[in-house]
């Protein structure tokens, strides 16, 4: 359901955040993003060429560089929006590939590649408001 | 009319929420209403963001395992592997309460007579306003069409000129309390300007 009704969406993205940058080590928000995106849209929002090296951080096998990391936090913080707006996990998983029109018609996961964070939550603070 | 929002109340739509969309206000003084008189128009435009992209497919993308690789980190990779599959096997889906827990329908006691943006004479006659034919040339943007009024990017800053100047401006004789356009799937939207002592009295 669609509980957002009762809570501005800026108020959700913000628990989303405390919850990912307070709450979450870097190997928890890896791991979970791994498993709710699904490596191809973490390799391609990190600009990754390999699967391989994606599952190589899910085991601590190395670590992602700051840039990178960045991107899957600021990934977890739209996709546990996206939950408390009351969608299931794969209509998150679904958003980032979706053709966006607040986004021009691209995909969120694109955006994101490129590091334009404003633009990325602008499409996630759509879904708040009308 | 059908309405389509994420709000428990959602005819009262505050100015805090307002700003990216095709007809709002561009001076963020005037709330406005979006609507339709088909539901199916309403869910095309909150569905949209769920229309897979047509580099989508690139989920489907899958290596195989590293052959030197240890065997913890092959029955690693080969968990992932099956997960992204069912990731990408996933048909696209609208979220299920989209439309449940969202529509509203409303009537209107008497009709309203809006200005029509799909008339071809009425969006050439906007596009020689003044304000809205410099902003067309400022973004080389020939006239207005329903490519400019279903657009986005740049088409957004026309589209909310246009309302702005709407809301605050008679137009061939007739302050028009909204108007109306083409859908971006399907049907035709409807846009009410919210008027200082509260909306249009019907």
């Amino acid at each position: 359901m669609f509980p957002v009704a009762q809570r501005p969406i800026t108020d959700i993205i913000k628990r989303a955040h405390a919850r990912v940058y307070n709450s979450m080590s870097d190997l928890e928000v890896i791991c979970e993003m791994v498993h709710n995106l699904g490596r191809p849209t973490v390799a391609r929002f990190t600009g990754t060429p390999d699967l391989k090296t994606v599952s190589r951080w899910t085991l601590s096998r190395n670590a992602p560089k700051d840039d990178r990391l960045e991107k899957i936090r600021n990934a977890a913080v739209a996709y546990y929006s996206l939950l408390e707006l009351g969608m299931t996990s794969t209509n998150a998983e679904q958003w980032f590939r979706g053709a966006n029109p607040t986004l021009g018609f691209t995909m969120p996961v694109d955006t994101l590649r490129a590091g334009n964070y404003p633009a990325f939550f602008s499409a996630v603070e759509s879904l708040g408001h009308q | 009319m059908w309405r389509l929002g994420y709000y428990v109340e959602p005819l009262a739509v505050s100015l805090e929420y307002q700003g990216s969309g095709r007809f709002d206000d561009p001076y963020k003084e005037r709330t406005v209403l979006y609507g339709a008189d088909l539901a199916i128009t309403c869910i095309y435009e909150i569905a949209l963001p769920w229309k897979p992209h047509e580099s989508s497919n690139y989920a489907h993308r899958a290596e195989a395992p590293d052959p030197n690789a240890d065997p913890e980190l092959q029955k690693v990779e080969l968990r992932q592997a099956e997960r992204d599959r069912e990731i990408a096997m996933e048909p696209f889906k609208m979220p299920a309460s989209l439309y449940d827990y969202s529509k509203v329908w409303i009537r209107l006691k008497e009709p309203l007579a809006v200005c029509d943006l799909d008339n071809i004479a009425v969006s050439t006659r906007l596009s020689r306003i003044d304000e809205l034919a410099a902003l067309m040339r400022e973004l080389d943007i020939p006239q207005i069409d329903r490519a400019v009024l279903t657009g986005q990017d740049q088409f957004l800053r026309i589209t909310q000129a246009i309302s702005g100047y709407l809301m605050r401006n008679a137009f061939l004789g007739h302050e028009a309390p909204g108007l109306r356009a083409l859908g971006r799937h399907s049907g035709y939207c409807y846009t009410l300007f919210k008027i200082v002592t509260g909306w249009p009295r019907t």
